[in-house]
């Protein structure tokens, strides 16, 4: 397949930027294109935006050319919405303290707690983290169904915390396929920072 | 007459602002030697708007200068907006300015002559508004043309504002909006209403003379205006100065109405950049902070408000007698707290 080519050559700072993101928003998430630029000082400013939005890029030099490749792997760059100024700055944090979602029956539990996790990333603003404890803690393990959310999630800059006494004790500490493992400390601090916490 | 010609046709698209980066200036201010002198009162070392010149028991002179190329098509406009960005300087010490004198490069066989008189006239009559007299000046042929003034201003010796004497405590007031980089960079695009535009332009040559004549009766002791290294950069300069953490309610900022969507277009001139290199190992920026905001806190500013540091208990007042002569989006965005070690000087929440 061949990228889409935004060509800011000739063009000076910022509308080298503009055009970034004005392609930015018509790529869809986990799409590339490249961004063409032949002066220094809008390259290194287009590499900040990228590096500032946690958005990977490869640059290249050809000649007195620099082609960047970017690509999108976020829905939402790092500002909310102009109304959702007040929110706290910290973001929310989702805690996971059981493999299943509510009680009655198991099955629907686990069921309802995949379609959960998998739908966190479709909601703006992401998570400032997630946290799992106790058998909450085997849904990062590899085969996990939700492994792969939890990782876009992670990339996207969401903080995943893992509990390592927990971990432990269903002995799959070595199968954790996502997160940090992390001890209460860490556990607790992120909890407080958090603007507020969710239970699903 | 007025004359019709496009001054912004002279400066290169995207030239951001014309200031060097300030790393750059620190890296070579530093090797050449300056003396000290008792009289000096406030010199290089801590990067204030002006000199200070203690005379006698009574009488201090500020000196300063400042002087860039076109930021807008109107030659008239174009004076008032650089008259009034050098005068700022007198204000934001505290001081009267007295007189002043006209710094000009203009390439008379290039542009018609009568373009400078438009500017001239612009700038006379911003000095005049602000009670100093024009008493003269230079002039060079060059291209693109740039205008400033030098200026002159007093100050009683004990009642000088620096920008190094902010407490722990204090809240920090800013007088106008910010913004007028990223205006300045989208009307060169097309990207900027009329409207929005103009009031950008009116703000930039909106004197901060009121604004001194309220920090002189709250006895304000330490402020600063707000120009090319953004507000962040002078912040940070206010912290490191003044030896004290201070901490930045973000989506407190009083923001020029348009600012904002072209920020979040893209529209971010390089002279943000600059700054953002400038500031980073100084400032730290609050996790999931709004990014176009944190950019807007970089916009190099033309003609800023005063920044000033006052008691928590004269903030409101101060901030309503701002608001009351002519800075209707004065606001409170900060507050000073005692320094900790190991932590950056600056904290945007």
């Amino acid at each position: 397949m061949k990228n889409i080519t935004v060509d800011a050559r000739g063009e000076l700072c910022p509308k080298p930027l503009i055009m970034t993101k004005k392609q930015l928003g018509q790529t869809g998430i986990d799409g590339t294109f490249v961004v063409l630029i032949d002066n220094e000082t809008s390259k290194e400013n287009v590499e900040r935006f990228l590096t500032d939005n946690n958005l990977p890029f490869q640059t290249s030099r050809e000649n007195d050319v620099y082609s960047i490749l970017v690509t999108k792997t976020r829905t939402e760059l790092s500002h909310p919405a102009a109304e959702d100024y007040c929110r706290p700055a910290a973001g929310h944090a989702y805690c996971f303290t059981s493999e299943q979602m509510g009680s009655g029956s198991a099955e629907l539990g686990r069921i309802l707690i995949q379609g959960c996790i998998n739908t966190i990333k479709e909601i703006t603003p992401t998570p400032a983290s997630i946290v799992f404890y106790n058998s909450g803690v085997k849904l990062t393990v590899g085969g996990s169904p939700v492994l792969q959310s939890l990782r876009e999630l992670e990339s996207s800059g969401v903080k995943i915390l893992v509990c390592g006494t927990c971990a432990n004790y269903f002995q799959i500490k070595d199968q954790v396929g996502v997160g940090i493992i992390s001890n209460m400390y860490a556990i607790l601090e992120a909890l407080s920072q958090a603007g507020h916490v969710i239970y699903p | 007459m007025k004359t019709e010609f496009d001054l912004l046709t002279t400066v290169e698209q995207g030239g951001c602002s014309a200031k060097l980066p300030a790393q750059l200036l620190d890296a070579i201010v530093k090797n050449i030697p300056v003396l000290k002198r008792d009289e000096l009162l406030v010199g290089t070392d801590t990067h204030d708007d002006a000199a200070v010149w203690k005379v006698d028991a009574d009488t201090a002179i500020i000196s300063t200068t400042d002087f860039f190329p076109p930021l807008c098509s109107d030659p008239y406009e174009f004076g008032q907006i650089a008259a009034a960005n050098a005068l700022s300087d007198v204000f934001a010490m505290g001081g009267v300015a007295i007189m002043a004198l006209n710094l000009v490069m203009f390439p008379s066989s290039r542009i018609d002559i009568q373009v400078l008189e438009e500017i001239l006239r612009g700038g006379a009559d911003k000095v005049a508004e602000a009670g100093a007299v024009l008493a003269g000046g230079h002039t060079i042929d060059d291209y693109p043309p740039k205008y400033g003034l030098a200026v002159t201003g007093i100050v009683h010796p004990d009642r000088i504002i620096t920008n190094c004497a902010a407490l722990p405590g204090d809240l920090l007031v800013l007088a106008k909006p910010i913004g007028t980089g990223a205006i300045v960079a989208g009307q060169r695009l097309g990207e900027v209403s009329q409207e929005d535009y103009q009031a950008a332009l009116d703000g930039m040559k909106l004197l901060n003379s009121r604004g001194a004549e309220v920090m002189r009766a709250h006895g304000i002791r330490c402020a600063t205006d707000i120009t090319g290294f953004g507000l962040l950069g002078h912040i940070y300069e206010m912290a490191s100065g003044s030896d004290v953490h201070i901490r930045i309610r973000s989506t407190a900022v009083p923001l020029l109405a348009g600012a904002y969507a072209l920020v979040d277009m893209g529209c971010i001139p390089g002279a943000s950049f600059r700054n953002l290199r400038y500031i980073d190992p100084y400032v730290r920026f609050a996790e999931g902070l709004d990014y176009n905001l944190k950019m807007l806190l970089v916009d190099a500013q033309t003609s800023g408000g005063l920044l000033l540091s006052c008691p928590r208990d004269l903030a409101e007042a101060i901030a309503r007698d701002l608001r009351d002569c002519g800075y209707p989006a004065t606001a409170i965005i900060g507050a000073v707290e005692k320094k900790v070690d190991g932590q950056p000087a600056v904290m945007v929440e």
